[in-house]
């Protein structure tokens, strides 16, 4: 707008955009807002990936009490996890008024905060998973899983340097909102599904 | 507002951060299932790891060991038993994988056979043992176990009416055990009581011919 100042208006122009005291406005969306924010999530999952390759798998015994090995705390840290991200789905929904009638101003609260948690007991798990095995492709079940895994954080962190933008395209945060949930739902079907149905359902 | 993502986003990779270390930091001391023998393991041994210039130390004339296979993102318990240069090892989940492998232990490195092609080989890492083995249908798994600790520790065999049932006792006294009939069809072995062992059931050793039919 100070740019615009300097140059005195000619009658004789049409005008070109709003005038007066409004925020910028741009012609459309622009793409390369989400230039850094999507580059910034694929070197993540690239860098996960590569550790999870290079780094040479140690045996961690994570032993949490009431569990009956780590691969059930990881199963059941997953499982909250997914039911978290369920919150964030259908509160999604809402607030693009997809469901419900109008969307109360704690409805991004609690989006906010069941996304934060439901990243936050991931943690634990992809350290484990990334330290003490890594990057595999045993079998397709172990590799969908080690590509989700790294797609997941990638689309998180996507997700989290898009999210203070404001010249986004309206589909932008739907869409990488929606990739993240569907890694962790494949996350959660190819190691916690599978030990639940393998092992039995139990603590 | 503005800037929560961005806290959001470095709280996570803080608090990763935070546990790689932690595991790093265990790595070294940490002997699973029981990271007690703290005295045995000093951290240099990691840095010995690594080196390897020294002469590798040899197994106890006997000496029983028990761990866990890490495979496809869980563990399966594994134990195996030195006894006068020769070794046997049993890998049992308790539920649908076994299996028995024999074979030599000389010069700090252990090698075993099985049926159907199951292999393992393992080396003495400060007084740990670790090692690959290769169950037949499963992708070649890593191994870590530590000498036993309680006097009930090891492998145990029943071969009785063409039935053979193995187990592993581990030290913390939890047990897993299966059985087969030699038709390929595994069930659960019952488990032992803490009292006189059952008839017919006794811990391997070297003389126990761990591969012999059912």
């Amino acid at each position: 707008m100070s740019s615009r100042a300097d140059t005195p208006p000619a009658d004789d122009d049409a005008p070109t955009g709003p005038v007066g005291p409004f925020p910028r406005t741009q012609p459309g969306p622009r793409a390369p807002a989400l230039l850094v924010p999507v580059l910034g999530g694929i070197a993540l999952a690239v860098v996960l990936g590569v550790y999870g390759r290079l780094h040479e798998p140690g045996a961690v015994a994570v032993n949490v009490a009431g569990f009956s090995g780590p691969a059930y705390v990881k199963a059941w840290l997953t499982t909250v996890a997914v039911l978290l991200a369920v919150v964030q789905l259908v509160s999604a929904l809402n607030m693009y008024g997809r469901i419900g009638a109008g969307s109360p101003s704690w409805v991004s609260t609690l989006h906010r905060w069941s996304g934060r948690f439901a990243v936050l007991v991931t943690v634990p798990v992809v350290v484990h998973c990334l330290y003490a095995f890594g990057f595999a492709y045993d079998s397709p079940r172990v590799l969908v899983h080690s590509v989700a895994g790294c797609l997941f954080y990638g689309a998180f962190a996507t997700k989290m340097l898009a999210l203070p933008r404001r010249d986004l395209p309206a589909v932008a945060l739907p869409v990488i909102g929606g990739l993240v949930f569907t890694a962790l739902v494949a996350l959660w079907l190819t190691a916690a599904l599978w030990l639940f149905t393998t092992r039995g359902l139990h603590l | 507002m503005f800037r929560a993502p961005i806290l959001t986003l470095a709280a996570v990779v803080v608090l990763g951060l935070v546990l790689i270390g932690v595991d790093m930091a265990v790595q070294p001391p940490a002997a699973p299932p029981t990271p007690a023998a703290s005295a045995a393991a000093p951290p240099p041994a990691a840095a010995a790891a690594t080196a390897a210039v020294p002469p590798p130390a040899d197994f106890p004339a006997q000496v029983r060991y028990v761990g866990d296979v890490t495979a496809q993102g869980t563990t399966i318990p594994i134990a195996v038993t030195v006894d006068g240069g020769r070794a046997k090892a049993y890998v049992c989940d308790g539920r649908h994988v076994e299996a028995w492998l024999q074979g030599t232990a000389a010069a700090g490195a252990l090698d075993a056979s099985g049926r159907r092609g199951n292999h393992l080989t393992g080396h003495l890492d400060g007084d740990r043992l670790t090692g690959t083995v290769h169950v037949a249908g499963l992708p070649d798994a890593p191994f870590t176990a530590s000498p036993a600790t309680g006097t009930r520790t090891g492998i145990y065999r029943q071969s009785v009416s063409g039935r053979t049932s193995g187990w592993i006792v581990r030290g913390d006294g939890g047990q897993v055990g299966l059985s087969h009939d030699g038709t390929g069809a595994l069930a659960p072995a019952p488990p032992l009581p803490d009292g006189p062992l059952p008839a017919g059931v006794g811990p391997v050793d070297g003389t126990t011919d761990v591969l012999a039919a059912p």
